[in-house]
Order: structure tokens, then C-alpha cells, then sequence
């Protein structure tokens, strides 16, 4: 219906082989509230370059293929409507993968974690109407419902910024793995995951399991890996091959570092969470300093200490004061919230524990600032 | 430096310190500041405060939590930028380290000021 169409401009991430640097070229393309983000850029290759390059196979979400960001989120293309994102969408290739042409990086290391996992790029069919669960588990949830996309290590901030991490889907591969080995050795797999770039790396940030396609929870997995090596049988010593842990992705990747934890485009509360944890415990470790280096006045006698009191009462100390009480609210407060999810404690709830915990520190905050002023001010 | 392995018993320590933080933390929190006359303590009420042995120990112990889990949490960021093993040897001896003298310094000037447990 010619009433519904629209004009999208398509901010497109562009970069070949020999090119000095990424530019942008924007395309404007019409759309349908139908149309999706590959339609459009095959649209655009069809009519307007077709140099830009792409990947895609199914356009139905089942191969994979075409993961790419949509400002700044991770989509799959095929099943991502362009109507409703706004006038300008910017379009660029994923994180953390190396990159070859334009929307194009290489996904090759982002396999080769799959087999280190024990779980080799074989899926088996969809699971048959009215089959059961076998002993022990829980649902018929299969990792076989990764897509292989790497949606997932393209969101994650610890893949961001550490080499050597082994990422959120070669550790839902390996969840898999002891959760069903058929055949495999889950103890090896455990060993695997059981060191410091493996599921002790992660912060929880949860963004793999939100930008999954297919609700594989990566997050989930790791909190479920962890709660095994911590409650489970002792892993096994490590094997002679995996000692040192191969780094999950080449130094030529494309890899953020530390900018990526403070790219808001497309995050969940998750993220958030562990950015504002981070930045809370890099605060109160600065307090702590500056609380020890005022407190030597008390080596020097009551003469010094009692005259920097005068000064600590003083509405600028008792604003920093408040902002230091919601410091360590937040950080202590989302800490529990780290520490319970960390250990597989409600993983599944972590958003709602993380809004709960919230109120509280809401609660906590205003009832601790009007203490704080009164005993001050009585 | 740790083992490979370490990272279990590291997060562990991590997540038990900061959950006794949230308890220890209060505390010091409240008699500092809500339970003293005018919002703080003098000189005078910080001694007699420390002359308690169950308050010189439980602030102690305050003060060596704190520094282990502020030691650990600031390995685990640098830890994050991918260092190499060379450079992560050296977090491991520098946050050792800045824990130690935190602790130390902490004692004495508990000790110092309230005596040790007096």
C-alpha cells in the first residue's frame, strides 16, 4: 500500500581490503512496513552499488549469516523491519570478528571455539512433537538452537577489551555439553571453562542473551557453569592441549576495547548494570584512598581531627556524602545481585532482581540521606 | 601469581568479601555517622569507640575485607583490557601490594588511636 511506504536513509559502514580507514555511505531506500534491513541493502546493491558486500543465505533467521548491527544493536538482518527505526539507521558490521569487506568479517575463529567446547558444528533436527526430555533435563531447550551468528560475542563488553576470553557461545556450547554429553567428556569441557579467560571473566552483563535471536541465554550458561565447578565434582587437571587458553579471536579483530562499554546504542539493563558497577567500584576504591590519607589527621591528635570535622559538616561534604551512600548502595546492592546470578541463583530473573534491588536502593538512599542531614543537622 | 585455576577461588573470595561487605560496610556506616553525636565522631569519641575489643576487631576486620575486595576488584578490571602474562604478573604483585600497606596502615593507625583492642 503506497500510504504506509516510507524514505530510510541507510547509514552503511563501508571498508575494503587496502582502504586507509571505515567511511560511511548513506543510501536512501523506500520501505514497506514490511521490508527488512537485508531486503533494503540488497535493495541498495541491486540499484545503487554493488560493490557493498554482504552475507546472507535463509532470510528466515535459521542460517545465521546475516548478523550485523543496526544502530548499534546486533540484529539479524533478514528478520529486522526497517519502518519503524527512524529516518537515519545507521548499518555496520559486528564487533570483535575480523573484518573483511564492508558488512562482511570473518567468522572462522568464532567457529573454531565451538570444537574446543567439545561441540562441533553439527546440528541435529528440531526436536519431534510429543518428544520427551531425557533424564535430567530440565527442557527440551537444546543448544542446537544457536544459530552459529555471533550476535553474541559481538555484544559482549569482556570480548571487547580481553583476547583471550572464550566468549559467550563456545561457553553456552560447553553448558550444552555437561548438560547432555552423549559421548563427550564433560569433565575435560568443565576443565576447559574452569580458568581465569573462561566463565570466571564474565561480569554478567547478560548482553549475549538479550541480543540472541534464538533464546539460547548464553548468560544463563555461564551462571550454570559456574554453579557446577563451584558446587559440582572438582574439574579434573587440565589437559597438556589446553593449558593455555587459545585466544578466542586474532589481534587483527575488530575489537572496541574499552570504548565498548560506553556505547549506550541498543544495550539492555544488563549492560548498564555492569558499567555503572564498574565505574561505582573504581569510585569507592578512590574514596577509599582519600578516606585513608584524611584519616591520618587522627595520628596527629584531636587538635587536627576535630578541626577537619568542622569542615566535614559542611553542605558540600554532606552532598559528597550522599553521593558516596549511593555508591555504595548500588554497587553493593547489584554486587548481591552478581554474586547470587554468578552462582546460577535466579539467572533467568536477573533483570527483575536487578529493578527490585533498585527500589530497594531507592528506599535505602532517601531514608540514609535524611539520617545523614539530621544527625548533622539535628 | 595464580594459577589458570585461580579464577574460581579468586571470584569466589570476590563475591563472600563483598557479601560481608554489605554487612560490615553498614555497620561502619551507621556508627560513624548515624549513631554519633553531630554526624561524626571527635578524636575523644573515636577512642573510646576503639576501646572496645569487639569494635577494634570488627573494624578490623572491615578494614582487611575492604582492602581484598578493592585488591581484587581492581585486578579483575585490569584483567579485563587482556593483558599479557608478564603484565598481569605485575597487577597480581601491585594489588598484593596495595592491600598489604592498606591493611597495615589501617592497624596502626587503629592502633595508634585506640589502642589495639584495649
Amino acid at each position: 500500500m503506497s500510504h504506509t511506504t516510507r524514505t530510510v536513509h541507510l547509514r552503511v559502514f563501508r571498508y575494503k581490503a587496502g582502504d586507509a580507514a571505515p567511511h560511511y555511505d548513506t543510501f536512501a531506500v523506500t520501505v514497506t512496513p514490511r521490508t527488512t534491513l537485508l531486503e533494503a541493502l540488497q535493495a541498495i546493491r541491486r540499484e545503487h552499488d554493488p560493490s557493498l558486500t554482504l552475507r546472507h543465505s535463509c532470510h528466515h533467521a535459521s542460517c545465521g549469516t546475516c548478523g550485523m548491527r543496526v544502530n548499534g544493536q546486533e540484529v539479524l538482518a533478514c528478520v529486522t523491519p526497517l519502518h519503524d527505526l527512524g529516518d537515519l539507521v545507521t548499518v555496520e558490521p559486528l564487533q570483535n570478528a575480523p573484518l573483511i569487506s564492508d558488512l562482511v568479517v570473518d567468522m572462522a575463529p568464532f567457529y573454531a571455539t565451538f570444537a574446543q567446547a567439545g561441540m562441533p558444528l553439527v546440528r541435529a533436527s528440531d526436536n519431534e512433537a510429543g518428544s520427551q526430555p531425557a533424564a535430567g533435563i530440565e527442557t527440551l531447550t537444546r543448544f542446537e538452537s544457536c544459530l552459529e551468528c555471533g550476535l553474541c560475542v559481538s555484544a559482549c563488553p569482556v570480548v571487547a577489551t580481553d583476547p583471550r576470553y572464550l566468549g559467550p557461545a563456545a561457553m553456552a556450547a560447553a553448558w550444552r555439553v555437561v548438560q547432555e554429553p552423549r559421548g563427550a567428556d564433560p569433565a575435560q569441557v568443565l576443565a576447559w571453562v574452569d580458568q581465569e579467560h573462561g566463565c570466571w571473566r564474565c561480569h554478567l552483563a547478560f548482553e549475549c542473551s538479550s541480543v540472541c535471536p534464538n533464546d539460547v541465554q548464553p548468560g544463563q550458561a555461564i551462571a550454570a557453569l559456574r554453579q557446577r565447578l563451584v558446587l559440582g565434582e572438582p574439574a579434573p587437571p587440565r589437559p597438556a592441549a589446553r593449558v593455555e587458553a587459545p585466544s578466542a579471536l586474532p589481534p587483527t579483530a575488530q575489537r572496541r576495547g574499552l570504548a565498548a562499554w560506553f556505547d549506550p546504542r541498543g544495550r539492555d539493563v544488563g549492560y548498564w548494570a555492569f558499567v555503572f558497577h564498574r565505574l561505582t567500584g573504581l569510585g569507592l576504591v578512590l574514596y577509599l584512598a582519600l578516606h585513608l590519607w584524611v584519616l591520618r589527621l587522627l595520628a596527629r591528635g584531636p587538635q587536627a581531627w576535630d578541626a577537619f570535622l568542622a569542615l566535614a559538616r559542611s553542605p558540600l561534604f554532606l552532598a559528597l556524602d550522599v553521593l558516596l551512600l549511593f555508591g555504595v548502595l548500588f554497587h553493593g546492592l547489584n554486587g548481591v545481585r552478581v554474586a547470587l546470578v554468578g552462582l546460577g541463583v535466579a539467572a533467568g530473573r536477573h533483570k527483575s532482581l536487578f529493578w527490585a534491588l533498585m527500589g530497594l536502593l531507592i528506599v535505602a538512599l532517601l531514608v540514609g540521606a535524611w539520617g545523614l542531614v539530621a544527625a548533622v543537622h539535628p | 601469581m595464580p594459577s589458570p585455576r585461580g579464577g574460581k577461588v579468586l571470584w569466589l573470595v570476590q563475591a563472600v568479601s563483598g557479601l560481608a561487605l554489605v554487612a560490615l560496610l553498614g555497620l561502619h556506616f551507621v556508627a560513624q555517622h548515624y549513631v554519633a553525636q553531630g554526624g561524626l565522631r571527635t578524636y575523644a569519641d573515636v577512642q573510646a569507640y576503639l576501646a572496645s575489643p569487639v569494635i577494634w576487631a570488627l573494624e578490623a576486620l572491615f578494614l582487611v575485607v575492604v582492602a581484598v575486595h578493592a585488591a581484587l576488584g581492581l585486578r579483575s578490571v585490569a584483567l579485563d583490557l587482556g593483558l599479557s602474562a608478564r603484565a598481569t604478573g605485575w597487577v597480581n604483585a601491585g594489588v598484593t601490594l596495595l592491600a598489604a600497606l592498606t591493611i597495615g596502615y589501617g592497624l596502626w593507625l587503629m592502633a595508634r588511636v585506640g589502642g589495639v583492642g584495649s
